[in-house]
Parts: C-alpha cells; sequence; structure tokens
C-alpha cells in the first residue's frame, strides 16, 4: 500500500508500539482487501472489546489476565504486557449489553455487573467514549455528507451510509480500534463512489406510511438483495430518520445491507437515475401486500396469547420516540405480568431524567434501560415465556437465538398487548 | 488419488495442511457460530451443526453482523480457529477475521473451490505462493466418518 509520511511514522513506532501494532494490522488488512491506500477517518464508532460481556468474554479475559491484558491481545491484537495508551482520535462506543444501573432488572449475572463495572472504568481511561449506543447519531455524534468514516454495528453503518450518505465499509473491533490510534481506515468499496450505485430496483405498490411498515419493508428487500446497495422508489409519504433507522436495521439483519438508496429521500438518490448513477438496475422486484404481508409472518412466531417481556428501542429509541411512547401509554399502567423495557443512548435517559419522564415511566412500571443491547450479549429475561418488540431486527434474532415465541407489531400495539398483558397486534 | 492444483490471491500468508469442511453458503460469525467449540450454529447453514476448529474451512463468504472478527478471534484465542480458509466473496469481514486469525487464507481462486472441493478431502494450501493443492479421496465418504 501508498502510505503516507505521517502513517509511515507509524508504523515505524515513532507513536509507539500501540500505534504502531495498529498501523501494522490495517496494512496487513488493507493489503488483503486489495486497497492502495488509507483515508483519514475522524469520527470512528468501535464497540468496547466487552460490549457482549458473556460467559466466554469472562473466561476468556479471566485467561488474558485481566481487563487491560484481554484488550491488547484481543482489540489490538498486541501482547498482554503492553501499557495501553489513550486514544488518539476521537472514538465512540456502540451498545454494550448492560446498563450499570440496571443490571438486576435485565436479569445480569452479579459476575457480568462486575466486569462491566470495570471494562467501562477502562474504557473511559483510554478515552473510548463511554456513550454506548447502537444509533450514537442520535445523540449528536454524527459524520456530515461524504465524509469518510470507520463503523461498526450493521444498523448504525446502514444508517451513515445510506440516510446521512457518509462513507463506510462494515468495520470490526479490530480495524476500528486501529482506526482509533491512528486515524485512519483501508480506502475500499463503499469509501468510493463509484461503489456506491445502486443495483437493485424495488418498486414499493402498497402503503409505507409507518414505523412498523418500513420495518416491513427493509426486512424483505434486505432478504432479496443480501450484501447488494437496493434502490427504493415509489414511496408516497416522506419517512421519518426513525423510519429509515429501522428500515435499515431490518434490512442489515435480514441480509447484509450496508447501503441503501431511497429515490427522492435519501441524499445520494435525489432520482432514481443518480442511484443507479445513470446505469441501470440489474434486477427489479416489487413491495407489493404479498411481500409485506411475508415479512410480518416471518416475524411473527407467537402461538400462546399471553405475553411478559416487552423490549421497545432496537435500534435505541429516540426522544422523539420516547414522547410518542408516553403519548401513546397516557394514564395506563403496564400489566403487572409484563416487564416493558425502553433501550435508549444515555443522552437521551439524561434528558428523560431532566424531562420528569422517568417519575412517569416508574409510576406506569416502564423501565428505561440505556447503552444496551438485548441481543448482544443475550442479556434478557431469561424468565419471560414470550417476548414482543416493535423492531423487526430485534424479532429476527430473538426467534434465531432463543427460540421464545416472538411478536412483532408497531409501537402502539406492542404498548396496548403491555397494558393488556395479551398480544393484541395485527398486520394493518 | 486425484489431485487438483488451483491457483488463487494470498489474502494471509503462510501454509497449513488439513481436513476441508465445506459450506456451499455464507456463514455467520456472532450469531451463527460458537467461538467456544468452532461449531456452526447458523440454522440456515448447510454446515449446521458441524465444526471447523483445527479444518480447512472452504466457504462461498462472511455475512451478518460486523462482529464477525470478533467471533472467529475469540476461537482463535480459545483453540478453537479454523486451520486456514479458502473463500470466494471478498468483504471487510472475511477479510479482517482472516487477518486477526492471521491463518492462511486464499481467495480468488481460478476454479470456484465450492465446486472442486468436497469435505473430507485433504487440502494443502501454499498461501504465500498463491496456490492451493486438493487431494480428493477415492470416494467421498465423509458423511459415514461423521
Amino acid at each position: 500500500m501508498k502510505l503516507t509520511d505521517r502513517e509511515k511514522r507509524l508504523l515505524n513506532g515513532e507513536k509507539g508500539k500501540v500505534p504502531q501494532q495498529a498501523m501494522a494490522l490495517l496494512v496487513k488488512y488493507g493489503e488483503a482487501l486489495g486497497a492502495e491506500e488509507m483515508v483519514p477517518v475522524q469520527h470512528i464508532y468501535a464497540s468496547s472489546a466487552f460490549c457482549a460481556n458473556t460467559d466466554l468474554t469472562l473466561a476468556t479475559v479471566k485467561q488474558c489476565g485481566g481487563i487491560k491484558e484481554y484488550f491488547s491481545e484481543f482489540a489490538l491484537c498486541g501482547d498482554a504486557g503492553w501499557e495501553i495508551p489513550r486514544m488518539e482520535h476521537f472514538a465512540t462506543c456502540l451498545a454494550n449489553n448492560i446498563d450499570l444501573d440496571m443490571w438486576e432488572e435485565q436479569e445480569a449475572s452479579r459476575e457480568i455487573y462486575e466486569m462491566g463495572l470495570l471494562a467501562d472504568e477502562f474504557e473511559r481511561g483510554i478515552d473510548h467514549l463511554s456513550a454506548p449506543s447502537c444509533a450514537p447519531y442520535l445523540q449528536g455524534i454524527s459524520p456530515i455528507f461524504a465524509e469518510h468514516i470507520a463503523s461498526m454495528e450493521s444498523s448504525a453503518v446502514s444508517f451513515f451510509n445510506s440516510v446521512i450518505g457518509a462513507r463506510t465499509n462494515t468495520e470490526g473491533i479490530e480495524s476500528a480500534t486501529a482506526a482509533a490510534y491512528t486515524g485512519c481506515i483501508p480506502k475500499w468499496g463503499l469509501h468510493y463512489t463509484e461503489n456506491r450505485k445502486g443495483t437493485h430496483l424495488v418498486r414499493v405498490t402498497v402503503p409505507v406510511e409507518t414505523i412498523m411498515d418500513w420495518g416491513l419493508l427493509g426486512f424483505y428487500f434486505g432478504h432479496v438483495v443480501q450484501e447488494k446497495i437496493p434502490v427504493v422508489d415509489g414511496i408516497s409519504h416522506r419517512p421519518s430518520a426513525d423510519m429509515l433507522k429501522h428500515c435499515g436495521a431490518a434490512a442489515a439483519s435480514s441480509g447484509g445491507v450496508e447501503l441503501y438508496h431511497v429515490v427522492g429521500v435519501t441524499p445520494e438518490a435525489q432520482d432514481r437515475n443518480m442511484a443507479f448513477q445513470r446505469g441501470a438496475p440489474l434486477e427489479e422486484f416489487e413491495f407489493g401486500e404479498r411481500e409485506k404481508r411475508w415479512s410480518y409472518e416471518m416475524l411473527n412466531s407467537g402461538t400462546s396469547p399471553y405475553i411478559d417481556h416487552v423490549i421497545l428501542g432496537c435500534p435505541h429509541y429516540s426522544i422523539e420516540q420516547v414522547f410518542q411512547f408516553l403519548r401513546c401509554l397516557g394514564r395506563r399502567k403496564i400489566h403487572s405480568d409484563v416487564h416493558l423495557w425502553l433501550m435508549v443512548p444515555y443522552t437521551v435517559k439524561m434528558l428523560v431524567i431532566r424531562q420528569g419522564y422517568d417519575k412517569l415511566m416508574r409510576e406506569a412500571g416502564v423501565h428505561i434501560i440505556a447503552g444496551a443491547c438485548p441481543i448482544l450479549g443475550g442479556v434478557y429475561r431469561k424468565s419471560a415465556q414470550s417476548i414482543a418488540t416493535d423492531s423487526a431486527k430485534q424479532a429476527k434474532y430473538f426467534r434465531d437465538m432463543t427460540g421464545k415465541p416472538v411478536y412483532f407489531g408497531s409501537m402502539e400495539q406492542c404498548i396496548e398487548s403491555a397494558v393488556s398483558g395479551k398480544w393484541i397486534g395485527s398486520f394493518c | 488419488m486425484k489431485t487438483i492444483m488451483i491457483r488463487g490471491r494470498k489474502v494471509v500468508g503462510g501454509h497449513a495442511k488439513g481436513t476441508a469442511i465445506v459450506s456451499q453458503r455464507t456463514i455467520s460469525g456472532w450469531g451463527g457460530t460458537d467461538p467456544y467449540t468452532g461449531e456452526i450454529i447458523d440454522g440456515l447453514s448447510d454446515i449446521h451443526g458441524e465444526n471447523f476448529a483445527s479444518k480447512i474451512l472452504v466457504f462461498q463468504g462472511a455475512k451478518g453482523s460486523s462482529g464477525w472478527s470478533c467471533i472467529f478471534h475469540l476461537a482463535k484465542l480459545n483453540g478453537k480457529a479454523p486451520m486456514a480458509l479458502i473463500f470466494n466473496e471478498v468483504s471487510t469481514k472475511v477479510i479482517l477475521g482472516a487477518v486477526v486469525m492471521d491463518i492462511p487464507a486464499i481467495t480468488d481462486l481460478e476454479q470456484d473451490p465450492l465446486d472442486v472441493i468436497d469435505s473430507g478431502d485433504i487440502v494443502e494450501i501454499f498461501a504465500d505462493e498463491g496456490y492451493i493443492v486438493v487431494q480428493k479421496r477415492e470416494e467421498n465418504n465423509y458423511e459415514k466418518l461423521t
């Protein structure tokens, strides 16, 4: 690879062992990809090395000799004995598995909680911004159009690429951590304009108007195109950011969509021609009533009418969604058999408290959980008989990973069900 | 015994010789692979329930979560990594996984390895030199053996 003088100095070890190792890893990775050069990045989104925080992580941390040693061996591919300097470039954590204030409600073990505390202290100690969220853009930590970044987390990658028009491939923990010490990432794939053109045309012939509709749409086209770049056309109703957030997360879970365009909505698709960069689609298909129903049926595996666990906020809810949630709930209380969780970024939880919503939620029996993902490390109420969610992504992973009956519906349907203790969702 | 040589492109250098395990599909890391054991747990995989630890993993490519490298890296730290990787589709997930496991890996082969190699064949990989050698079993009775 052709390296700049700055990159060569890092590789020669002039800034110390850790940046040297980070640069060496990125060069090896870039060469293996076939990249010719690096691209500078100012926004890096790297999971904590401890984010999954499962029994396996615990065992591996013990085997490596501790938190710092594990970070060095695992995230840096280095030696356990190294001192770990602060991150040189601005890097933000993605979701963890627990909220350190809510671990008992989450039914996490004390051991998991204690490692969470140590890991959080360590991450903050190396300047890895401990604002864990799968949706960091909700916290104002966001790139702008055409900015090159390095990001993990499939739903965040999709949002950055598709909705903002920033440029990132799906990075992994080791490459994103290396970027935090070097400020660069291999220039390959979606960093190039020509690799961002649409491949498949999705003709929408059914109303797509709600957050739920957008999840059903994303789930369907992700399944059809897998890793390709779909272009959605025929939308009659302008979506909100939260709708596109849900759509991208769904498409990244049923397929591997890292970038999609919506004609007239997303920045690289002002019109159809622009989305395909003046080319023709390789294939096209319809999203109509039948396809929409297929998604709905794939996401609903519940049979018993009773529900006892409702999880909302995948990807994390924005403060606007929290507002809508409270408006819909009104003065009603959650059924005593039901544990309802609202998953949000830390900054949204802070706003919830500042606004006085936390008191309303406590009275209603709603648990607000910050910075956590229930599927990442498998931290959800294991005692639950069935799970209801308004997230297509979460419905899919819960079904695959827990075997529990899963219900998928709109936020409103989930709230009605949580109040009554019975699933009352429907397709329309 | 029939022997076939195929040229390809080095991803990570090195040499290895071992038994192949072949998936015609893409492999999911996080949520699809158990790094404790090296077992494929993805219900949609054609090698669901099989184990790649210390074998040569031949597959279409990577799919799923950005935790792909993370899961394979944990498998490596737990001594359950594959011995080498041979695959078709280049993605950041699979390339990073190969780099962090630091095992011989090869792609862009002149013949589709999924057409040539069957589970149970003996494969030798010369990643730096950019080729593999496949020794076909006389009759493929891998299923009977496992």
